[in-house]
């Protein structure tokens, strides 16, 4: 049990440092901001106590120290500077080795636990004598942390500030209320608006209607409002009728509120109506239990009754955990494994269900069609549901290259801001996890060779500090990465005279511009003059595409010489099912990812035969090249009279696939190739049919380059 | 319904508020002097405030003295609907006066 505790515990501790590092790289630009602070000193204090609490020692141990630094600069005793900056983000990297190192902690480890104690000790007896009155407080494992953000004001999930309140209120309107134009109904609305709101009208003041004055206000409200407006924008409500009217505004603590959920009749009318508790034991006296009642007509025995309130009070007990557990947390925290088990199982239903829908066709069952239906449906909602919670803002891993951006520059000698836009955009988790690495390489690539140093760029009339602009931003199912820096640019003469000199291209051969761009990508490709620990070894951008490949993705460049080079990462949004259309040829059926579908056409065969070895074909007007999947997979067979083509959108273009028969969309779960088959070209996974058949998923992208290299070839050959 | 010679029915029109109030408790009176069942039709009411609810809990009051039936039927604008239950009336929207007077608090 206390392993299950201890990996949780790693967990959150993971998340806060990762937290702690965005927010210490934040501070570092704005360092008079007391909310970063803050916010740096409360996730190293919650560290600290979780550490200590499942056995962390040596964690708490150290993590003390960085707290007593943290805190002293929070006190205005430490300023915010380069040198801090690096002193905390160095504790918290030792943090994270002391976490990954679990029991076995190193002498190595030690000794840096100790280099690095010592230097916060250090920093924070210095800040002993400047500081103002200068009195020593520090604060030992024991102590009292300060009380705006100590153990109870602590506030992981908001600030106090903005924390919602529950009041209970009373408005009994004057008599005369209506009289003066006032309308209840709209301020109980106003009322309403201001939070959670749970009135209960008492009308039992209301005479006959023989009697009633029909100007006179007979009713009155009770009732409880969880709002974050504070107590003034409460009676702000009632400004204009408080004069003649009666307003109880009284605030309910929590463990009110939690007790009522449990709490009897008596006991809530003692707490909220003034109910003399005399009153209410009298009455109850008067009254038989009905488990009593039942015992005495001998509908039970006593012995049902007793097991009967015993589950009861079990019950009770349960509730009380479920409830304590349900206010502490707003979320859930999933092991990632679990949910990549609910992906693969909605997978499976969603090949069980195409069987369901084949199956159904085939005995052409009205009822068994209908359920078939019903569940299509239901499946495909679990679909995306379940797909959403797989979906994560990917600011987190952007957060991630600050740091990156700022070590890097300073190794270098060179000065850089990242920006970053549209932290917000969601993407599949392991679309992010994957995404990590090829995205390092590339922001390292632009600091080692686009971003120049700073007397360069001031030679060229440019700011000191370069700018990489990290974005990400929607676009249909895929989601668009890029990378913009301000430096350099790519230098095409160079890449060309390496690409020669490395036997990739040939001397004299004529190439455009984006194929000269692409060179980059080949293996083994380096301009870098010198080797630096950074990059320059030619394993960096070749490793970016091929795992950009391998996400059913993309890479573009553009660049201009002088004024820097952008890189656009164009990546699906998930890798677990798709949308897509399904095609056959002879007995074998592809599938084409349905994002990438432009349209569908007709052509007789003999025009195809007529277009021969130029294989281009009119649409839209337009000339595009084609591709018979016939002949590119070697099916045997005919192609039919009447032949259908599927028009893809490629990275820069379009292309048309030669199918026989387009039989239509298809939930696509993506099932990955086997060893066997992953160097075939232009398919990127396969998916399961109803019938238990294989289709194969196209990779619409490196057809397409495939037919153009094979074009270029015939056209030098020719 | 409709054939029910002793049938009487308050049909008020547009915004029931204070100065419809008077005029409100007048049409119940008189529906409530002659003997049959009394109903009031929400399809026109456009807004409602507390007077105009008041009179329907008298009315009701009134009925029950008199050993007479008082309805509610028609259809509840939103407006009147988010009102009530603003004002904690009802737990939920209704849409007709029927899931109203079976809803209402304490009618």
């Amino acid at each position: 049990m206390l392993d299950k505790f201890k990996s949780s515990f790693r967990e959150e501790a993971e998340e806060l440092l990762g937290q702690l590092e965005s927010t210490l790289l934040e501070l570092e630009d704005a360092p008079s901001d007391a909310e970063l602070l803050n916010a740096a000193f409360r996730a190293i204090h919650t560290v600290k106590g979780s550490a200590g609490m499942f056995g962390f020692d040596e964690i708490a141990r150290f993590t003390h120290d960085l707290e007593n630094v943290l805190d002293k600069a929070r006190a205005g005793k430490i300023g915010i500077s380069r040198d801090f900056i690096d002193l905390t983000l160095r504790g918290r990297d030792h943090i994270r080795a002391l976490l990954s190192a679990e029991d076995a902690l190193t002498e190595e480890l030690r000794r840096t636990s100790d280099e690095l104690a010592e230097e916060c000790r250090k920093l924070a007896a210095g800040a002993e004598g400047p500081g103002p009155g200068g009195e020593g407080d520090d604060a030992g494992p024991g102590a009292q942390v300060p009380e705006d953000i100590g153990a109870g004001g602590e506030e992981p999930g908001g600030s106090p500030a903005t924390r919602p309140k529950t009041y209970f209120i009373r408005f009994r309107p004057g008599p005369d209320i209506f009289r003066n134009g006032t309308r209840v109904f709209s301020l109980l609305s106003d009322l309403a608006e201001l939070g959670e709101c749970t009135l209960v009208p008492h009308v039992h003041e209301i005479p006959v209607l023989a009697e009633i004055d029909p100007e006179k206000c007979y009713t009155f409200w009770e009732g409880f409002l969880t709002t974050e407006a504070d107590r003034n924008a409460i009676r702000d409500v009632f400004i204009f009728v408080e004069s003649d009217s009666s307003l109880t505004i009284q605030d309910i603590d929590e463990t009110q509120i939690n007790d009522s959920r449990n709490k009897r009749l008596g006991e809530i009318l003692v707490q909220y109506q003034n109910v003399p508790p005399e009153e209410i034991s009298r009455a109850l006296s008067a009254q038989k239990r009905l488990g009593e009642i039942l015992v005495e007509k001998g509908i039970i025995s006593k012995d049902t009754l007793d097991t009967t309130l015993a589950g009861q009070n079990h019950a009770k007990k349960i509730q009380d955990k479920t409830a304590e557990a349900a206010g502490v947390l707003s979320s859930v925290r999933v092991a990632s494994g679990k949910l990549d088990q609910l992906v693969d199982l909605v997978g499976e239903l969603v090949t069980l269900q195409a069987r369901l829908s084949r199956t159904s066709l085939d005995l052409k069952e009205v009822s068994l069609a209908a359920i078939s239906e019903q569940f299509e449906r239901l499946i495909a909602q679990l679909r995306d549901n379940t797909m959403s919670i797989r979906m994560l803002p990917i600011g987190s891993t952007f957060n991630k290259f600050r740091r990156v951006v700022r070590d890097l520059s300073t190794e270098l000698g060179k000065e850089a801001d990242l920006l970053t836009e549209g932290a917000e955009t969601e993407l599949d988790k392991t679309v992010i996890e994957r995404l990590n690495d090829p995205l390092v390489h590339i922001i390292r690539n632009s600091l080692d060779h686009g971003i120049e140093s700073p007397k360069d760029r001031e030679a060229e009339g440019k700011p000191r500090k370069g700018t990489i602009l990290l974005k990400a931003q929607h676009s249909g199912a895929y989601v668009l990465i890029s990378v913009k820096d301000d430096g350099a640019g790519l230098n095409a003469e160079a890449i060309r005279a390496k690409a020669v000199e490395r036997g990739i291209v040939a001397p004299g051969q004529e190439l455009s511009d984006a194929e000269i761009n692409q060179l980059i990508f080949h293996p083994g490709f380096s301009t870098a003059k010198t080797v630096t620990k950074v990059s320059g070894r030619g394993v960096g951008m070749d490793v970016v595409k091929r795992e950009i490949d391998s996400l059913g993705g993309s890479v573009s460049i553009s660049t201009e010489k002088g004024r820097g080079t952008e890189m656009t990462l164009k990546i699906p949004l998930t890798l677990a099912i798709i949308e897509g259309l399904l095609v056959a040829v002879g007995g074998e059926y592809y599938v084409v990812p349905l994002s990438s579908v432009d349209g569908c056409i007709e052509i007789p065969k003999q025009d195809l035969e007529k277009v021969g070895e130029r294989r281009i074909i009119p649409y839209r007007g337009d000339l595009l090249p084609f591709v018979d999947l016939r002949s590119y997979f070697d099916i045997p067979g005919q192609t039919p009279d009447i032949a259908q083509i599927v028009i893809a959108n490629t990275q820069d273009s379009r292309i048309g696939f030669v199918v026989d028969n387009v039989i239509g969309d298809y939930q696509t779960v993506i099932k990955p190739l086997g060893r066997m088959y992953k160097d075939v070209t232009g398919v990127s996974g396969a998916t399961i049919l109803g019938d238990g058949t294989v289709a194969l998923i196209l990779d619409v992208n490196r057809l397409a380059l495939a037919v153009q290299t094979e074009s270029q070839r015939r056209v030098q050959a020719s | 319904m409709a054939k029910d010679p002793a049938f009487r029915e308050v049909a008020p029109v547009g915004r029931l508020y204070i100065d419809t109030a008077a005029e409100i408790r007048a049409s119940l009176l008189k529906a409530f002097a002659k003997p049959g069942t009394v109903q009031f039709r929400w399809d026109s009411v456009e807004d409602v405030d507390l007077p105009a609810l008041q009179l329907l809990y008298a009315a009701r009051k009134e009925a029950a003295r008199a050993g007479r039936e008082f309805r509610f039927t028609g259809i509840v604008m939103d407006r009147v609907a988010s009102r009530l239950v603003s004002a904690g009336f009802v737990p939920s929207p209704p849409l007709s006066g029927e899931e109203l007077e079976s809803n209402l608090a304490e009618f």
